[in-house]
């Protein structure tokens, strides 16, 4: 039987970790899914959780009336969905809604936080991968800017 | 027959198939003798009578002498060329430059990567491997545009999508309400996403500089030999044979020693604004 140790490792993110601490990760973590359409996060509502997506895709975008979701990026398998629970005021900045029907593990940050505040190695490891992700999508967002696809390129 | 490399001979437009609002892609058949045949990668110039001449890459090779080449309408010449209709005689001189390395490819996983008109040098390619796919490992497509609209060859992808012989995976920079089968996000997400087994992997990059620029070093940093990625490079190609020095980049004349070629030997070139 697979247990949410073994889907943890299994994880691009948690790959990685030190095997104690995602052991402590997978006492917080359970195993979610959306069907498509589903409103995953809400732009406001409290950063309380981060999900590792094993499958399917969810559209990252900010909603607007009359025109629906303004999608700003897509992530899949292998991607982590939900950083917001790092900085105060720990709400989420963009709303997340599933394009396909999405299954992902989905760490409780609540759970969590008392060990990353008792062990600040851990918690370093587990923010330098979260900086990781954050850092590509930046990289990303920035070659954006450049809009290579326009004209003069 | 001896050809000078110099002189434009007479192609008949057989069908124009448009792409996008913007880009089509012209088939072309010789109207007496044929030019040599061109291989994925190469590049013709084709001349629009009494306006001028371009080089455009062979982005088709449907057999019977024919030849494919998508044009995007950025100038007057390439304008002339997208206003023509079958019939219409374009003049072409080629082939030119070096091709993609399909036979080092063989036995190896391919990644390809192009954005935007940058599909047109890598579709003979992807052609050549569907033709042909047990020569090859795992073969990934990864294709970036600015929008789902200017996605060149839609029923070609979707059906590549489909059969799922190889992994096909496109990504806009902005979506439209009915983008659901590709992602938001620029190509070098997507990359990551991809398995690359590093020295077994062969790369083919053609797109915007920055982007292969980016896409290069992403590649290198999972482990692909710079050896073994090859990208496809545009400047401004006038005589085709090396003769003119308009095509230059450093010491490369991409006409004559490009346009595809090693990311070893280029990837300094491309972050010199001086060039």
């Amino acid at each position: 039987m697979t247990t949410i140790d073994d889907s943890l490792s299994a994880h691009p993110f948690f790959t990685d970790l030190d095997p104690d601490l995602r052991r402590r990760l997978a006492a917080c973590t359970q195993p979610v899914s959306f069907p498509a359409e589903a409103a995953i996060l809400r732009e406001g509502g409290a950063a309380d959780r981060m999900f590792a997506l094993t499958s399917g895709r969810v559209a990252v975008g900010v909603q607007t009336p009359g025109r629906g979701l303004q999608v700003i990026e897509t992530l899949q398998r292998g991607d982590i969905l939900g950083w917001s629970w790092l900085f105060a005021p720990y709400r989420w900045t963009f709303d997340a809604v599933a394009v396909k029907p999405v299954t992902a593990l989905e760490v409780r940050i609540a759970c969590i936080r008392a060990v990353l505040d008792a062990d600040p190695v851990a918690a370093a490891s587990l923010y330098r991968n979260v900086g990781g992700v954050m850092a590509e999508r930046l990289h990303s967002a920035r070659l954006r800017l450049l809009d290579i696809f326009g004209e003069g390129h | 027959m001896t050809v000078d490399p110099m002189l434009p001979v007479p192609y008949r437009l057989l069908d124009r198939m448009p792409e996008t609002r913007d880009t089509v892609t012209l088939t072309l058949e010789p109207v007496d003798e044929a030019l040599p045949p061109p291989q994925p990668g190469q590049f013709a110039m084709l001349w629009a009578y009494g306006v001028g001449e371009v080089p455009i890459s062979v982005a088709g090779l449907p057999g019977a002498r024919r030849v494919e080449h998508t044009v995007r309408d950025v100038g007057r010449v390439t304008a002339a060329l997208c206003r023509y209709t079958p019939g219409d005689i374009i003049g072409v001189r080629g082939p030119f430059g070096h091709p993609w390395p399909l036979e080092s490819a063989r036995g190896h996983d391919v990644v390809i990567v192009a954005g935007g008109i940058g599909l047109a040098p890598v579709r003979p390619v992807v052609q050549a491997i569907l033709a042909e796919r047990a020569a090859y490992g795992e073969v990934s497509l990864i294709v970036g545009a600015r929008t789902a609209h200017d996605l060149l060859y839609r029923e070609a992808l979707d059906a590549w999508w489909r059969e799922e012989v190889i992994d096909v995976r496109t990504t806009v920079d902005t979506p439209c309400s009915h983008w659901h089968t590709g992602s938001v996000g620029v190509v070098t997400q997507e990359l990551h996403r991809v398995p690359i087994t590093g020295a077994a992997t062969v790369a083919l990059v053609c797109g915007p500089e920055v982007m292969m620029r980016v896409v290069g070093a992403t590649l290198v940093d999972r482990g692909v030999p710079a050896e073994q990625i090859a990208v496809s490079l545009e400047r401004n190609m006038e005589c085709g044979i090396g003769q003119c020095g308009h095509c230059q980049l450093g010491a490369t004349l991409i006409c004559r020693d490009g346009p595809v070629l090693p990311w070893a030997s280029v990837h300094d070139l491309l972050g010199v604004s001086e060039l």
